[in-house]
């Protein structure tokens, strides 16, 4: 216990002295190749939701602490979910259990592979899915990965006898769900600017009507940052064989673009379509956002140069990283380093690299998104509309630009319109508030009313408002 | 192509085709009811022709079932497939009751469509376990029992089946899977239970790509788990390759028709041939329709007001005549025995006291317009 209040002291305090202020005052450089004497709490997160889809509440609790130099060990009791992990550099081992349900996970990092493997064991059936990764280089991986659902028994409906004795409807089948699939993949990542994914996949499908399908999926995905615009695409060919035969193609496009050194601007488009028949799926979205500090992209940032230096001197050592920009991502990937042998040798690097995430943060504070979408095979048209409003910390107005600013309250409010036909229109609405006390820290409120489906004017349903409270803190993001 | 090509005018082509009929009796051959050789087809129920109506009396005119009967029956059809609009049990589902009856006695058999022209009362009652076995149930006691065949002559009474809903995600945004889960799943098991031999015609998606779609969810859903055939809807022969390996059931096509008088005849012979070699599970086919109130479109014929009630005109002269010439062929010179002879009057179909109570001891009546 004594421990325990050392540690959140300590985190409230802050143990040293690093640029910007926040408003729960400076934040201490993250210990992150620092030896925990014994341990040093890496997370705590607490949720409780009220409203849940059946009605009710439900808390969710999740911890990990660095125990020593080399560890970190966690749990989560999320509603009647309760599991537990540990992590060291090279081995991931977790588990957990649900109302009869288990979970198991691992995974082994090499020098030039990692290989990962989970099991599932539900209703008295085990699935296995398993994935290696091979390097053969800074910037080039084969991924590989393959399922088995060992549950292969097919949905046969009770008979009309069954009904009528009992007068109880029997039960729908499962959905539709995978029973073995398989696939290969290259990743390529040159330098920061660049990556392109191919991949094959093939896998059979265990329909809800009891027939299998074999799907064949063919993927590109591609994503290209120079400086002042970052294009994000992808080209998804399925082919289906069987009962249901029939091929789909799936394309993405995606553009961000620095209008000046504070505005982003963002268009986005889905189109999914089935050659020869019907394009039947299409999405666009546009949207522009106001930062207070001067836009980076994360591929382009400083921190970004570290990663590239950093990953390679890590798989210099055999520590095998791939390079990933996102804010979790990162933390990951110091941490594993920070855990490694060699944590000290690389701590200077792992500190300049937080360091210069920290002074490349972005700070949104104003934006929209406005969302257009089209299923003709649900014949629904959807609609969504958002928008943000930020207050940096100093406080100021939100269309104030200030570099020393850091993210402080935001605001969010949703609403998305889904017509179908029948003239039915669903209206679904969000608003959330965010806090964040410091970078580490946040505090989150949000509401969220699912409007009337569809289906719910049909069955005379209605789903409840749901309100969300929680409580963040992750060491070193 | 009009009527014209054959030298009438449309107006005169029916009653000439069908008086041709009675008039086979030469030969001194016994007279036999006109074969049904022409499959399905589509039948409004139709009570007045007068859409601002409402309740005013009377609620169905004899006339307008008499005119609409008459002319299924001198066609030859074999199956008709008509609309049993919920309404609540109100005048709409009342008004099918006397087409489901007479067809049957008439010989033809019917697939009646559980469905509702306009709102949410009929998903909603399906979906509610607390309405879901009354309104089923009432379904099949006011349509599935037997009624006396018109006429010795009548080799069988025509059998009935229902279609669980018409077009869900097209005309209610019921999604695919939803249909089938919600709405075709409770329906089978209800209705089977009422009445094991009853055939169960799944709903059809709308007649387009978007529907080849739209069958595909509801066949991947277990579509067919709980229906004993499969329907569609086919306006269109360009994905016949792609229907013909979706079903593992018998396929009824519950709608299929070209748009445009000219090209109704080509449709029925070519096109309905094409459906049946290309999808070689199809058992039956289902022209759109009879009659309807939009003209050059699908309609076979017209349905004119009178004093004496109403009169029955060729609106497409071509198919009718095909449909005419292919009953002369399989009555092989025989005397047909008239229309009017076997129906003398259509309000002996219409609703009966013990229908209206059945009706109003459910709960969804008595309603004031009975009274």
């Amino acid at each position: 216990m004594a421990l325990l209040k050392a540690s959140l002291l300590a985190i409230l305090a802050g143990a040293g002295s690093e640029e910007p202020e926040y408003p729960l005052g400076p934040l201490r450089l993250p210990p992150i190749a620092e030896e925990a004497t014994p341990f040093r709490i890496a997370d705590l997160r607490y949720a409780f939701t009220e409203g849940t889809d059946d009605g009710g509440t439900l808390s969710s609790f999740e911890t990990r602490v660095r125990a020593g130099g080399r560890l970190f060990a966690g749990g989560e009791v999320i509603g009647d979910r309760i599991g537990l992990f540990v992590d060291t550099q090279r081995i991931e081992l977790g588990a957990s259990e649900e109302n009869g349900d288990y979970e198991l996970e691992g995974s082994f990092r090499a020098p030039w592979f990692v290989l990962g493997a989970r099991a599932f064991h539900e209703e008295g059936e085990w699935a296995f899915a398993t994935s290696a990764s091979v390097r053969f280089s800074n910037d080039l991986e084969l991924l590989v990965s393959n399922s088995q659902d060992l549950d292969e028994s097919a949905f046969t409906p009770s008979p009309v006898s069954d009904f009528a004795e009992s007068g109880i409807l029997p039960p729908i089948g499962p959905p539709s769900r995978e029973l073995r699939a398989t696939s290969v993949g290259l990743l390529y990542q040159r330098e920061n600017h660049l990556e392109a994914l191919a991949e094959v996949r093939a896998s059979r499908v265990r329909t809800e009507a009891g027939f299998d399908l074999d799907v064949e999926r063919y993927r590109l995905a591609t994503l290209w940052n120079p400086e002042r615009f970052q294009i994000d695409g992808g080209l998804s060919y399925e082919k289906t064989s069987g009962r249901l035969a029939g091929r789909e193609l799936t394309a993405t496009l995606g553009i961000d673009a620095e209008v000046n050194s504070h505005i982003l601007a963002r268009a986005s488009t889905l189109q999914r379509w089935e050659p020869g028949v019907l394009r039947f799926e299409e999405d666009y979205r546009f949207g522009a956002t106001f930062f207070g500090r001067r836009h980076r992209f994360a591929r382009r940032s400083e921190a970004s140069a570290r990663v590239l230096e950093l990953q390679r001197k890590a798989n210099a050592l055999g520590y095998n990283e791939r390079r990933v920009y996102d804010v979790e991502g990162l933390r990951r990937f110091r941490e594993r380093l920070g855990i490694s042998p060699a944590r000290l040798e690389l701590k200077d690097a792992l500190d300049e690299l937080y360091r210069a995430q920290v002074r490349d943060r972005n700070v949104p504070q104003l934006g929209f998104e406005v969302e257009l979408g089209e299923n003709s095979i649900l014949t629904v048209e959807r609609r969504g509309y958002r928008a943000f409003v930020g207050f940096p910390w100093p406080l100021r107005l939100p269309f104030l630009p200030g570099e020393e600013a850091v993210d402080f309250l935001q605001a969010d409010f949703i609403v998305r319109h889904e017509d179908h036909a029948g003239g039915v229109r669903a209206v679904s609405r969000e608003v959330s508030l965010t806090a964040f006390l410091n970078r580490e820290m946040s505090l989150f409120f949000r509401w969220q009313d699912p409007g009337v489906a569809v289906e719910a004017v049909i069955l005379e349903r209605s789903l409840p408002s749901r309100f969300t409270a929680g409580f963040e803190y992750a060491m070193g993001r | 192509m009009g009527s014209q090509e054959f030298g009438i005018d449309r107006r005169g082509f029916l009653r000439i085709g069908l008086g041709g009929i009675a008039g086979l009796g030469m030969q001194n051959r016994l007279p036999m009811p006109v074969p049904r050789v022409n499959g399905g087809i589509n039948l409004q129920p139709l009570r007045r022709l007068d859409p601002g109506a409402g309740f005013a009396p009377p609620l169905i005119l004899p006339e307008l079932v008499d005119a609409q009967l008459r002319a299924l029956y001198e066609l030859g059809f074999q199956q008709i497939r008509v609309t049993l609009s919920f309404d609540r049990f109100g005048p709409d589902f009342v008004a099918a009751i006397p087409y489901v009856r007479a067809a049957r006695a008439l010989g033809m058999d019917v697939l009646g469509v559980i469905s509702q022209f306009t709102g949410y009362d009929l998903v909603q009652a399906i979906a509610d376990p607390a309405t879901r076995d009354e309104v089923l149930e009432t379904y099949l006691r006011i349509f599935g029992d037997e009624v006396p065949v018109a006429s010795p002559a009548i080799s069988a009474l025509g059998a009935f089946a229902l279609q669980i809903l018409n077009e869900p995600t097209h005309f209610l945004g019921i999604a695919p899977d939803a249909y089938v889960r919600d709405f075709l799943r409770p329906a089978y098991y209800h209705l089977k239970e009422d009445d094991p031999a009853i055939t169960i015609v799944s709903a059809a998606a709308i007649g387009s790509a978007t529907g080849l779609l739209q069958t595909r969810e509801m066949i991947e859903a277990g579509l067919e788990l709980y229906c004993d055939r499969v329907a569609f809807h086919l306006y269109s022969t360009e994905f016949l390759a792609e229907v013909a390996v979706l079903a593992a059931k018998p396929v009824w096509i519950t709608e299929s028709g070209a748009r445009g008088a000219a090209n109704h005849r080509e449709w029925m012979i070519t096109e309905f041939e094409r459906i049946r070699r290309e999808v070689p599970a199809t058992e039956r086919i289902f022209w759109f329709d009879l009659f309807d109130l939009g003209s050059e479109g699908f309609r076979l014929i017209d349905l004119i007001p009178t004093l004496a009630g109403f009169e029955t005109v060729s609106e497409s002269a071509a198919a009718l005549a095909w449909l005419r010439s292919r009953v002369e062929e399989a009555m092989a010179g025989a005397p047909a025995i008239p229309y009017r002879e076997l129906v003398p009057d259509v309000t002996l179909y219409f609703p009966t006291d013990e229908d209206f109570r059945i009706l109003d001891a459910t709960s969804f009546g008595p309603a004031p317009w009975r009274s």
